[in-house]
């Protein structure tokens, strides 16, 4: 039953999370907004458009979006969502949830060198350095929050960090953190990357998907919103401790879910998005944070703290 | 608690290596003292002491409110705006300091094998708070930001106090804050100075300096 409520979860919501990072940002900015459905909206209007095709692409560029949004919605199955019951768990599976991502980001990386246009080649260069940058820093907090626990599933890592004594807590808003960084980073927001820009010298994902249009245009959209989705309910799920009542756990993963959205809109309009050369090193945070994690779970461990 | 306010300290030393503000700085400095009086009122037991309010003044005047003070009027003064300008990029300051704390916690680790009474995450910590600060001294150019580490080094001085020894001596703080003090008060001589006389406060000008 709620393993349905998940997919249907994952399958709804994406769109009204960047919504209500929108509109926080039309607020903060003085604009009334677009209304909090309006990406639906957009999304149904692609669907039904037809698209144009480069004739210099091949059929990896028809391709690459749908696999990218496969990737996607199947590694958010293996994420916990209302409970910490998630549809898919088997032991290790952090690896795969990695692994599927940077599949899905793969794609739509070739899917746009495919176009062989050099400014898209250049914004998929930004976009494979950044990602580059940030993968070791998510395994270094996942990883020693797995250690913490003694588990290697996604689902059972993050049951097992919850804010129950001191240190664990400690651990839990740590990696929250860094996760939320990676929100950031991974679904292109400002001080990373401005999702509204057409400015060449400063575009990183929008570069990569100026070629597609029509319900290839929606799907990266779509995968991209997922994306934010699901690392938001890794950190929602890090902070709701296990074993409350279906309805309150229900209730407190939708209300944390959208502060969570809420607070990325107010970071959003409250700093400006980083010069390129400054990127790297906001991205590197993620790590040195994971490491201040992993040094603090293997003290725990071997030589409990004083 | 403790253990709280001691990453968040980590964390600070992460922020300085990563901006390039000078402001920030300063700020973290306040930031720091703040953090090391929440530690010394967590960790005490004895509230009526001098000790104690010798620590408090140490640390909450001191160290968070007057010297980030005296840090703002000199770079309001000198009117010493720009960035920090490091000798090398930010992003390698920023992954050579990620790579000091792993060898801190190493040497903390290190140190639960080998003496029991040492509380190993101040001990970590502490240490690469140190080297993060002599290293902050060797890659940035200006004066301003040398003291600026030195000061962020005394505090990694005190963190390590605190956690060989439970409860610290006077002395020790006496030794501590006059250290700090005759820091402060060279800088300020020695910058009116050299303000006074060259009008840039660049350590370059200090390699060309001549009878």
């Amino acid at each position: 039953m709620i393993q349905i409520l998940n997919v249907l979860f994952l399958l709804a919501a994406p769109f009204l999370f960047t919504g209500i990072i929108n509109r926080i940002k039309a607020i903060a900015a003085g604009r009334k907004g677009a209304p909090l459905l309006q990406q639906y909206y957009d999304f149904f209007r692609l669907m039904k458009k037809s698209e144009v095709i480069s004739t210099s692409t091949s059929f990896i560029f028809k391709l690459a979006p749908a696999i990218c949004l496969a990737s996607t919605l199947f590694a958010g199955l293996f994420v916990p969502i209302f409970t910490h019951r998630p549809v898919l768990s088997l032991e290790g599976d952090f690896i795969i949830f990695a692994y599927l991502l940077a599949f899905g980001k793969f794609f739509s990386i070739i899917g746009s060198l495919d176009t062989a246009s050099s400014f898209e080649g250049m914004g998929c260069s930004r976009e494979v350095t950044f990602s580059a940058l940030a993968e070791p820093g998510f395994f270094m907090v996942i990883a020693s929050l797995a250690f913490l626990g003694q588990v290697t599933s996604l689902s059972s890592i993050i049951a097992n960090s919850y804010i129950n004594q001191e240190l664990s807590g400690m651990i839990a808003l740590l990696g929250a953190f860094a996760l939320f960084i990676l929100i950031l980073v991974e679904g292109c927001r400002i001080p990373v990357d401005d999702p509204n820009t057409h400015l060449e010298l400063t575009m990183i994902h929008e570069v990569m998907i100026l070629d597609n249009s029509g319900p290839d245009l929606g799907f990266i959209l779509y995968s991209n919103a997922l994306k934010m989705l699901i690392f938001s309910s890794i950190i929602t799920n890090l902070i709701i401790p296990p074993g409350l009542n279906i309805l309150l756990s229900v209730f407190i993963f939708i209300s944390l879910t959208g502060l969570i959205a809420v607070f990325t809109g107010i970071i959003e309009s409250a700093i400006a998005r980083l010069r390129m050369t400054h990127v790297p090193q906001f991205i590197f945070l993620i790590t040195s944070v994971g490491l201040i994690v992993a040094a603090c779970t293997i003290l725990f461990n071997f030589g409990e703290l004083r | 608690m403790k253990n709280f306010v001691i990453v968040l300290f980590g964390l600070t030393m992460i922020h300085v290596s990563s901006t390039s503000r000078i402001e920030a700085y300063v700020k973290t400095l306040a930031m720091q003292g703040i953090l090391l009086f929440t530690m010394v009122v967590v960790d005490n037991k004895d509230y009526f002491g001098l000790n104690f309010l010798f620590l408090v003044i140490e640390t909450l005047v001191f160290k968070a409110i007057i010297i980030p003070w005296f840090l703002m009027k000199i770079i309001r003064k000198n009117e010493i705006f720009r960035e920090i300008e490091p000798n090398i990029p930010a992003f390698w300051s920023i992954v050579i300091s990620s790579l000091i704390f792993g060898f801190g916690f190493m040497l903390s680790y290190l140190s639960i094998i080998l003496a029991q009474d040492v509380n190993p995450l101040y001990f970590g910590i502490s240490i690469s708070t140190m080297i993060t600060g002599l290293f902050i001294i060797i890659t940035r150019k200006k004066i301003i930001t040398h003291i600026m580490g030195y000061m962020m080094l005394e505090n990694g001085i005190f963190l390590l106090t605190l956690s060989l020894i439970n409860e610290m001596p006077l002395i020790v703080s006496l030794g501590v804050l006059l250290d700090v003090f005759i820091g402060i008060y060279l800088f300020g001589l020695f910058f009116n100075k050299i303000q006074a006389t060259y009008e840039k406060t660049h350590i370059d000008t200090l390699t060309y300096l001549k009878d």
